[in-house]
């Protein structure tokens, strides 16, 4: 279908994108009756549980599973010599399935199959491992050294070698790797100029130079990671049932590392309980396979809590640095270095260092840049996707820079932010792609306004030992492409059954993928079906993450609803005798736009069988449409990296308890700029959950590590996500609409907004409080204790 | 491994069955999988998540930190036996008005912390909404949509009795 088909589609008044309408799961997830993976079991199937590494850093000498094997009901025991040698990792290849050598304590060294999961947990811990201690790292500043005292992966250059040319590996990923030879424990570098930095340099009034750290955070989705395989080994099929959130990107991966043919192997995916980044791709799938092959018997692994803290994965923690040169109240030149905290393997984190940097570069409109970005190998717990992948971390060290700026020149945090607005229609001077209609500008308004900014800061601060504080911060997401696809078929009643290949895991995409296609149809919701989590029924689709799915699937159902809708109007054309395009499709009902009672019923389209019902339609088969998106057809074959930007400003009140360091967070106001919100209501529950998640690694979480690495506080008693009284009731969302040319309807994308945002805001906020800047988060009340009372060393 | 083991009676829901379960088994497990009450969900290890909260006799508890035995004789609710064969608690019509779960894990043990709640107290302030829920864990939604609409819920108790 050509563009100005669809452009004068989209323009037309909208019926259902835009509407309040409720969410189609909510039925089944308030009477309990949705089904997750952790609530599968099957007949005949065997329980699993692995053993992880005890050391940072150690050779796996010996596992002496004699006594193990004794126990009654245990079935199978693996280690690394009994699984494919291939490694895993998201475009740069590094983690074995079950590794010979450990470089974290979690990382995964056994696995078992066993008839109930307490045997199976019995078993590990009668499995003997001789261990063969190593010095281990875990300070990324002394590993990112050109001498570091310990190489965690002494055959990276191998590894750098055959992820070159790997199958897996996006030949048009944005700039290719160069190989540091110098510094081994770097596996990721991504470095760039725009400008003349040095020249800039020169010139200043003066330069401010800071560093700033982010923690170690855990995901904490409710449900734990789960995945129970089943391979028959008689046809040599592999049946997958996971908590996965992209189950094609799993599948695709899984099939490599097992030389699986992708035809025989088929991914099933229920609801996902939450997963933020955790369970974007493969995970414990394999394990899990692996033991199937081993046994001829499905098997579950469902990693317990404790489990799933030390050994999946968590977000990076980052460590980086910026050097402005200002000149006449403006920043001249920025030069930033950011050094994601990898742990002990990739995973995600080679992707991180390319997509971070493109948000931290379109912040503020900023002459001259030079950015130095790096993934880098630690013995910690391995940093996986997490909701902003990477972008919070490299906005936090932007926002607090900002009011640090502002402090030094003695103006408004708000003001040093209006002097470096992006530009609508401006370019991004790294990916030269247009930043679209940025409503940034739009957003700090309505913020300043409706928090009353000015006033509020000029008020009276203190009540006794509390002291209130107001912050204003800005933020953008950019949305990655991929090329989701949808298949759509009408059936007889007019009914609308839409196939897509992403999941539900909570954001409520689903919802807006039905409201896209009913508003396409101009079908009620309750006669759309959305059918997914299931690789033999769903086309080909990246998955659920990186805020995609409205914007890039909905793209395709749109797409795919047009296509089908086409077919119809065809069919219908040699029945009524007018020209397709002088017909209406609404509801079941093809009519002339001319003369609205010639119309016909969609069920007349299609036969009838010796049955008595309506099956396939004259000429077509079903009425089926089927469409892929690819932005490149819609630019003319001009070269974007980003689908979209979502942009942003965020203003909250706070107070601080200057005598314990203890914050309550008063109220909240999010201005976010989505395109066309396709259900303004899920937009803003997006943002409150977000803005929730963002104010839990503010203040409070983090997971830390005793002198051995080993995460200490791997329990929810312990590890603290905030519950409803650390959480603000106030909590405003002001969706600040545009037009995305690019997005269906003009939308653009949400979920991971609010994070990368929300905890610049409050060290904004603290800093208003307390006259304090801090540079690391969590900014715990123990930290503003000491910073206000002298530190405790 | 030695296993004390006897077969108990639990009234879940309303109606009795009997199970053989073993000495250290908590209530969770023996819900979920002996009885196959998948709505009582599992979150964490023991005590840190609230996935599990079911209602036993008029308190919202987490099973998982109850001994099965423990709970013979008395009046066990998940959530399957909230609405089943009748219409929604006014708490669910609420959730689904204003859209307050999203991945929807922690909302079975939200539903029953809310129940346990309002069947003592059927106009709860915000405060003691918080402290109703302070035990549930809940990583998507800030918990903002689930206290209006527990406030909510409490204009429409009368008509659902």
């Amino acid at each position: 279908m050509g563009t100005v088909e669809l452009e004068k589609e989209r323009k037309k008044e909208l019926i259902y994108v835009g509407k309040n309408l409720p969410r189609i799961d909510s039925l089944e997830k308030v009477t309990g009756s949705a089904k997750y993976c952790y609530d599968l079991f099957f007949p005949n199937m065997l329980y699993a549980a692995v053993v992880s590494s005890k050391y940072a850093h150690a050779f796996i000498k010996r596992i002496d599973t004699t006594e193990a094997l004794k126990l009654q009901g245990v079935r199978a025991i693996i280690t690394s010599e009994d699984v494919p040698k291939k490694r895993k990792g998201q475009l740069f290849f590094d983690r074995p399935i079950i590794t010979k050598k450990a470089r974290y304590i979690g990382d995964v060294i056994a696995a078992i199959a066993a008839d109930t999961e307490e045997i199976a947990y019995e078993a590990a811990r009668k499995i003997k491992v001789e261990y063969e201690k190593l010095p281990a790292i875990f300070d990324v500043k002394e590993a990112f050294n050109i001498n570091p005292k310990v190489i965690v992966h002494e055959d990276l250059d191998e590894l750098i070698e055959a992820s070159q040319g790997h199958p897996l590996f996006e030949q048009d990923a944005p700039f290719f790797r160069k190989i540091l030879k110098d510094r081994p424990n770097v596996f990721a570098n991504f470095e760039g100029e725009i400008g003349e930095v040095d020249k800039a340099f020169k010139e200043a009034d003066f330069i401010v130079e800071n560093e700033f750290k982010t923690g170690r955070v855990y995901h904490a989705a409710v449900e734990p990671h789960v995945a129970i395989a089943n391979y028959n080994q008689h046809t040599g099929e592999v049946t997958i049932w996971s908590s996965c959130q992209c189950p094609y990107r799993a599948k695709m991966e899984l099939c490599y590392l097992f030389d699986l043919e992708p035809s025989k192997v088929t991914f099933i995916n229920p609801y996902v309980g939450g997963g933020f980044g955790s369970k974007g791709y493969l995970t414990i799938e394999d394990i899990a396979l692996a033991l199937s092959m081993k046994t001829n018997r499905a098997v579950r692994l469902a990693y317990s809590r404790r489990t799933d803290f030390l050994s999946t994965v968590i977000r990076n923690a980052t460590y980086s640095r910026i050097r402005d040169a200002v000149k006449n109240g403006k920043i001249l030149a920025r030069e930033m270095e950011v050094l994601f905290d990898a742990g002990a393997y990739n995973d995600a984190t080679f992707k991180f260092t390319r997509s971070a940097i493109f948000a931290a570069i379109a912040s503020y409109s900023i002459p001259n840049f030079r950015f130095k970005c790096y993934g880098v190998y630690t013995n910690t717990p391995v940093g996986g996707a997490y909701r902003g992948f990477g972008i919070q971390q490299v906005l936090w060290p932007v926002e607090r820079q900002m009011d640090i700026l502002a402090e030094k020149l003695s103006i408004d945090p708000v003001e040093i932010r209006k002097r470096h607005l992006p530009k609508k229609d401006g370019l991004n001077p790294l990916s030269k792609e247009s930043l679209g209609d940025v409503k940034a500008n739009e957003c700090l308004e309505k913020v300043i306004e409706a928090i009353d900014y000015y006033n509020k800061k000029s008020e009276k601060k203190s009540n006794g030992k509390w002291k209130k504080g107001i912050g204003i911060t800005m933020a953008n997401k950019p949305i990655h492409l991929h090329h989701p696809s949808a298949t759509v078929k009408i059936d007889m009643n007019g009914f609308v059954e839409v196939r897509v290949g992403v999941q539900e895991i909570g954001t409520g995409s689903l919802t807006a993928l039905a409201q896209i296609s009913s508003e396409a149809l101009k079908t009620p919701m309750e006669k759309v079906k959305i059918v997914w989590g299931d690789t033999r029924l769903t086309p080909y689709d990246e998955g659920t993450a990186g805020s995609r799915v409205t914007a890039l699937t909905g793209n395709a159902v749109l797409r795919a609803c047009m296509k089908a809708r086409e077919k119809a109007l065809k069919l219908a054309s040699k029945k009524l005798g007018i020209p397709w395009h002088e017909l209406e499709y609404k509801n079941g009902e093809i009519f002339s736009k001319s003369f609205q009672d010639k119309k016909i019923h969609i069920n007349e389209l299609f036969y009838k069988t010796m049955y008595g019902l309506p099956s396939a339609s004259i000429e077509h088969g079903e009425i089926i449409g089927n469409a892929i998106y690819d932005l490149k057809e819609e630019t003319s074959g001009l070269r974007r990296f980003h689908q979209s930007y979502t942009w942003g400003a965020q203003g909250m009140e706070l107070e601080v308890n200057t005598e314990t360091g203890k914050v309550n967070i008063l109220k909240v106001i999010t201005a976010i700029d989505v395109g066309k919100a396709i259900n303004p209501e899920l937009v803003k529950s997006q943002i409150e959950g977000g803005v929730a998640m963002g104010i839990g690694l503010a203040l409070y979480e983090e997971l830390i590590l005793n002198e051995q690495g080993e995460i200490i506080n791997e329990h929810f008693l312990d590890y603290k996500i905030p519950t409803p009284f650390e959480l603000p009731l106030d909590m405003e969302t002001i969706i600040v609409e545009s037009y995305d040319s690019y997005g269906p309807f003009g939308a653009k994308a949400v979920g991971e907004f609010p994070l990368c945002i929300t905890p610049q805001t409050v060290a904004s906020a603290i800093y208003d409080a307390i006259g304090i800047q801090f540079y690391e988060i969590p900014i715990t009340s123990e930290k503003i204790f000491f910073a206000i009372h002298g530190v405790r060393k | 491994m030695i296993k004390l083991s006897r077969k108990i009676t639990l009234n879940v829901n309303g109606k009795n069955y009997e199970v053989l379960c073993e000495a250290g088994e908590n209530l969770r497990d023996v819900l979920r999988e002996k009885l196959g009450f998948l709505g009582v969900k599992k979150g964490c290890d023991f005590g840190g998540c609230g996935a599990c909260t079911v209602i036993i006799d008029d308190n919202a508890v987490y099973s998982c930190m109850t001994w099965a035995y423990k709970a013979e004789g008395k009046k066990i609710t998940t959530i399957e036996g909230l609405s089943s064969g009748r219409p929604l608690h006014p708490v669910q019509e609420a959730f689904i008005a204003l859209s307050a779960s999203q991945c929807g894990y922690c909302t079975p043990g939200i539903v029953m912390s809310a129940l346990a709640l309002l069947n003592k107290n059927p106009k709860p302030s915000f405060e003691e909404i918080k402290e109703a829920l302070a035990g549930n864990m809940c990583r998507c939604t800030g918990y903002v949509r689930y206290i209006k609409a527990i406030v909510n819920a409490c204009k429409n108790l009368k008509k659902f009795e």
